[in-house]
């Protein structure tokens, strides 16, 4: 299983990193500092699952939701935000992400995207 | 420039708003965060006097780190978290699980201490400013936050020579388990968005007592 975490911060990187090992310790996971980096690392690894910040410098993370799904519509993105304002989560669902979960992750969260992925 | 009634409004959601970022911060340092807004005053930038800088005391002195997040839309200025350097280090140990030695007390700032601490400062002013996006019914558009370190005399003469008319002033406290860091949360107005912000804690007050 391949997941690839699209954070400007290196701390946020680490400590979602961190939790997600707690269900996927055999995962390889790859990060991205910003929206061209995270395109260019989806496009070389083809990862499984997705982990987006929204406000990055260079490109933002909902331009760059609505950059992959129209070119691999299949891509499972989970947004990780600070943002909690409700037209943001509607529009980055409605872009395709597949779940809005709110900084910082959780033992709770990472239950809903265990979830998710059984799907 | 607050009614009484106004002021209260205020108080209490932005009591709400803080205590969903100290649930936040607190599963991020794994420690119980005490966080809440005794004192919510709306000034005029033009007309700050200078007694009222002196209260901004006693953050504004020294050397402070400031993490802004700038926004726009109908409703625009910038929201700022200042917070002081003597707690830096204490805070990024607690985030990264590391212990906090006499070492670690004594080294300087360096990448990572700006990193942690532009990931708090941008939990908490998107819990302030989304709460009020969405009390406001309207999207807020962000700019990337800036963390800097400033002189404090300097960061004040910046902050009060602004384009922004207007300025809301949060203090808050922010303590975590028995160390006490006194935060504060500047936010900045065009009159226009005060304007509708107020109109909006109006129409909330009515609806309270209809």
């Amino acid at each position: 299983m391949k997941i690839l975490v699209v954070d400007d911060s290196v701390f946020s990187q680490k400590t979602t990193i961190k939790i997600l090992k707690t269900i996927y310790p055999d995962a390889e996971y790859v990060t991205a500092n910003d929206g061209i980096e995270g395109i260019k690392a989806f496009e070389a690894i083809q990862p499984n699952l997705v982990f987006m910040d929204l406000l990055m410098p260079n490109m933002n993370g909902q331009d760059t939701i609505v950059h992959i799904i129209s070119n691999y519509p299949d891509a499972k993105i989970i947004v990780l935000s600070a943002d909690v304002q409700s037209t943001v989560r509607e529009e980055v669902l409605s872009a395709g992400a597949l779940q809005f979960i709110n900084k910082p992750i959780n033992s709770d969260k990472l239950k809903e995207i265990e979830l998710l992925m059984e799907r | 420039m607050l009614t009484a009634t106004q002021e209260d409004i205020m108080k209490e959601l932005y009591n709400v708003f803080v205590g969903e970022a100290a649930n936040l911060l607190s599963e991020i340092l794994q420690k119980r965060i005490y966080l809440s807004v005794p004192e919510v005053k709306l000034l005029s930038l033009n007309g700050l006097n200078v007694i009222e800088q002196a209260n901004l005391d006693p953050i504004l002195n020294g050397t402070i780190l400031s993490t802004s997040l700038k926004f726009g839309n109908i409703f625009s200025g910038s929201a700022e978290f200042v917070f002081p350097t003597e707690q830096i280090k204490y805070v990024t140990a607690l985030c990264l699980g590391e212990e906090y030695t006499l070492e670690v007390q004594e080294s300087s700032f360096d990448d990572e201490d700006f990193d942690v601490v532009k990931e708090i400062g941008n939990i908490i002013l998107n819990s302030i400013m989304g709460g009020m996006g969405n009390i406001l019914e309207m999207k807020l558009e962000y700019d990337v936050p800036q963390v800097i370190l400033h002189g404090a005399e300097e960061y004040g003469k910046t902050f009060f020579d602004s384009n922004e008319s207007h300025l809301l002033l949060l203090y808050v406290n922010f303590s975590i388990d028995e160390s006490k860091v006194i935060g504060l949360i500047l936010i900045k107005f065009t009159l226009e968005s005060v304007e509708f912000l107020l109109q909006k804690v109006d129409e909330i007050s009515r609806g309270v007592n209809e």
